[in-house]
């Protein structure tokens, strides 16, 4: 029989090999065998990847432990195929290594970049500016500053370079006069405001134009500048009461007398001012004028100026309170407010939404069954009862007509909770409730070496306890207890799969070991004997009784 | 050597129909059979001629080791084997279409070889 013609003759094939793509495969595969879409892979002809498998020919060749396909890529760095580059091995003297012709830099992976070989990144594709440069595998490595390539609506801009931004800008004046940004209020109102705006402005300058000369009067009576001015007003008295000014202004000291009135416009700024207060008699200096003259010019206007948006703060505080203490929210502790219904008035409330809603509601509500609240009586109870009783009668009598006026009769029967012994006990759960039951004797555990201890039995002779053979006694001997633990040795030896000749042996030692431990027991028994008798002894001798039974 | 099936040759040569045999080459049986079943379903997307995947008989490299690294001791012993599995896929297509059909995603550990019958 002929052979079956071959799908392939290998000798008039290319064979290829997909590889990672890397700097060795990518140069060799520069002719166009490049994968045009930039893939991980690459199909590179097997007679060029350098290694044993360019000189493979067919599988049966190899040697029986040799894989017949290594991997490219560890192929693709075999130092067989000649010399390193010269860049490679300057990098190889630079990191350290031994430079004896074996490239150690393909055991070393280089940081960011995977498995296998990189593509090349191509020059145009640096970042601009920083230091870039290329990595073993074409890695690419670039400076912290310039990390990414800037798309064309970008740009860099040093902000460092960048002027302070100042407060040039221009705004509209309904903007300005709202301008928030350090002060209540602006300092200074610029032009070009018309209308209702201007004359909000106007009114606003009035009040600050009175609120400052109360407050220029407040300082020149020597009180601190922060001092509220509601307190001055609150106890502001008549001009014709002395007495009351004396007492308003006890507390102050003034540098001059100067008479309280309640209409505060009279006195101009410039008469209250520091200069002014200077320029009066020494004798009436005080030190808080003295201190007030201390201040800079600048200093006192800054500090007028402060003092008077405090001042329009406040005022604006007030006009809000004012503004939103509405009398009809009233007190909310007062009683009535809390909202108190009669409950009895729920039903009617119902059946009114029920109308307003449509005859829907109120077809739910007829439809739903009464409920008759009862008293906490049995005799209603027994009255409903004896009801029910009747209509069941009727049902039997009559049948089917009688039922649905059983059924719409739902007794709901509210107990009020009674707490007597029976209902007290009754509320609780009868799982966890202590079931009475009769009382047993214990059972004793039979179980040896458990270590329980039983009822103490005493002998009618001695006294003593009597000593049961399975209780565990603890052995004063010992080679009683060597034994013992001899004894539970041979019984925990007994090993898996043993001889005969061993378990004769393991057996001969449980026995020596259970005859030592009756010989204790007897020493043990008669030590107790010779110790009765002894105390015998002692109390006959005590007593004077000659003859003790034994 | 046998002249390049493909890139230099020109357009019309590029879309000639060859034949071309792929095989893969894996230790794991399962991402082997993926690749595999990835590669037919692609080619027959591309309404190829398939054949395949013929499965080659496995490869096992066995490996019988003493366990003690002195000698002393019980006489036990460690068994390694490598299984390498082999399949084959014949396909009748143009160079850029195998191309496009080997660009997906392969499973690491599966080598592939693609040969390319010159005309």
């Amino acid at each position: 029989m002929g052979r079956r013609r071959q799908f392939i003759d290998k000798r008039r094939a290319t064979t290829y090999q997909l590889v990672f793509r890397s700097e060795d495969t990518s140069a060799s595969a520069a002719g166009g065998e490049e994968d045009g879409c930039a893939g991980e892979r690459v199909l590179v002809p097997v007679d060029e990847l350098p290694g044993p498998s360019s000189t493979r020919d067919s599988e049966s060749s190899l040697p029986p432990f040799q894989i017949p396909f290594p991997f490219a890529a560890d192929a693709a760095f075999d130092g067989q195929d000649g010399a390193m580059s010269e860049e490679r091995r300057r990098e190889i003297v630079r990191l350290g290594l031994p430079d004896d012709g074996y490239d150690y830099l393909r055991h070393l992976r280089v940081p960011g970049v995977g498995r296998g070989g990189l593509e090349a990144i191509p020059e145009e594709r640096d970042a601009g500016g920083g230091e870039a440069r290329k990595g073993r595998l074409g890695g690419v490595f670039v400076a912290a500053n310039n990390t990414l390539p800037l798309s064309e609506d970008q740009k860099v801009v040093d902000a460092r370079q960048l002027p302070a931004l100042k407060q040039t800008r221009e705004v509209s004046g309904e903007e300005e006069l709202y301008d928030r940004t350090t002060s209540a209020f602006s300092r200074e109102v610029k032009g070009n405001i018309k209308g209702r705006v201007a004359r909000e402005v106007a009114e606003v300058d009035s009040l600050m134009a009175e609120m400052e000369a109360l407050e220029v009067q407040s300082n020149c009576e020597g009180a601190d500048g922060l001092e509220d001015d509601f307190l001055l007003e609150a106890t502001v008295v008549p001009a014709n009461d002395t007495m009351g000014a004396f007492m308003h202004t006890r507390g102050r000291v003034m540098d001059h007398a100067i008479p309280v009135d309640a209409d505060d416009e009279e006195y101009s700024v410039e008469e209250c001012s520091p200069r002014a207060a200077g320029n009066r008699d020494l004798e009436t200096r005080s030190v808080f004028s003295e201190r007030w003259l201390g201040l800079s010019e600048a200093d006192l206007e800054g500090r007028r100026e402060r003092n008077e948006n405090l001042r329009l703060l406040d005022e604006r505080f007030e006009q809000m309170i004012l503004k939103y203490d509405d009398d009809e929210l009233g007190c909310l502790e007062e009683k009535g407010i809390a909202g108190e219904r009669d409950m009895s008035e729920v039903g009617e409330v119902l059946i009114d939404i029920a109308e307003d809603e449509g005859s829907g509601g109120m077809e739910a509500l007829a439809a739903a069954p009464k409920v008759a609240m009862l008293e906490d009586r049995d005799d209603d109870v027994i009255a409903i009862t004896k009801k029910l009783q009747r209509i069941n009668e009727s049902v039997a009598g009559n049948g089917h007509g009688a039922r649905a006026a059983w059924e719409d009769v739902l007794v709901g029967c509210h107990a009020r909770e009674r707490l007597d012994c029976e209902s007290v006990l009754s509320y609780r759960s009868r799982a966890s409730s202590f079931q009475p039951a009769r009382i047993e004797e214990p059972r004793r555990n039979k179980q040896k070496g458990k270590g329980t201890i039983g009822p103490v039995v005493l002998s009618g002779k001695t006294g003593f306890p009597v000593e049961e053979p399975e209780r565990h006694q603890p052995s004063i001997d010992s080679d009683a207890s060597a034994s013992k633990g001899g004894t539970d040795k041979a019984h925990q030896n007994r090993k898996r799969g043993e001889t005969t000749e061993e378990r004769k042996a393991r057996k001969a030692a449980v026995k020596c070991g259970n005859k030592e431990a009756r010989v204790a027991k007897k020493e043990l028994k008669s030590l107790y004997r010779k110790e009765v008798v002894r105390q015998q002894k002692q109390t006959s001798a005590s007593t004077g009784v000659s003859v003790v039974p034994l | 050597m046998a002249k390049p099936a493909y890139g230099k040759e020109g357009y019309e040569d590029a879309l000639q129909a060859h034949r071309i045999r792929i095989t893969l080459t894996s230790r794991n049986v399962k991402s082997l059979e993926k690749v595999c079943a990835d590669l037919i379903k692609n080619a027959k997307e591309k309404d190829l001629k398939v054949k395949g995947p013929v499965r080659m008989p496995t490869k096992t490299l066995r490996i019988t080791t003493r366990k003690s690294p002195c000698g002393e001791g019980t006489n036990t012993w460690d068994r390694f084997e490598m299984r390498i599995h082999k399949r084959l896929i014949d396909l009748h297509s143009p160079v850029d279409v195998v191309k496009q059909i080997t660009s997906i995603g392969i499973e690491p550990g599966v080598e592939v070889e693609v040969t390319i019958a010159d005309v």
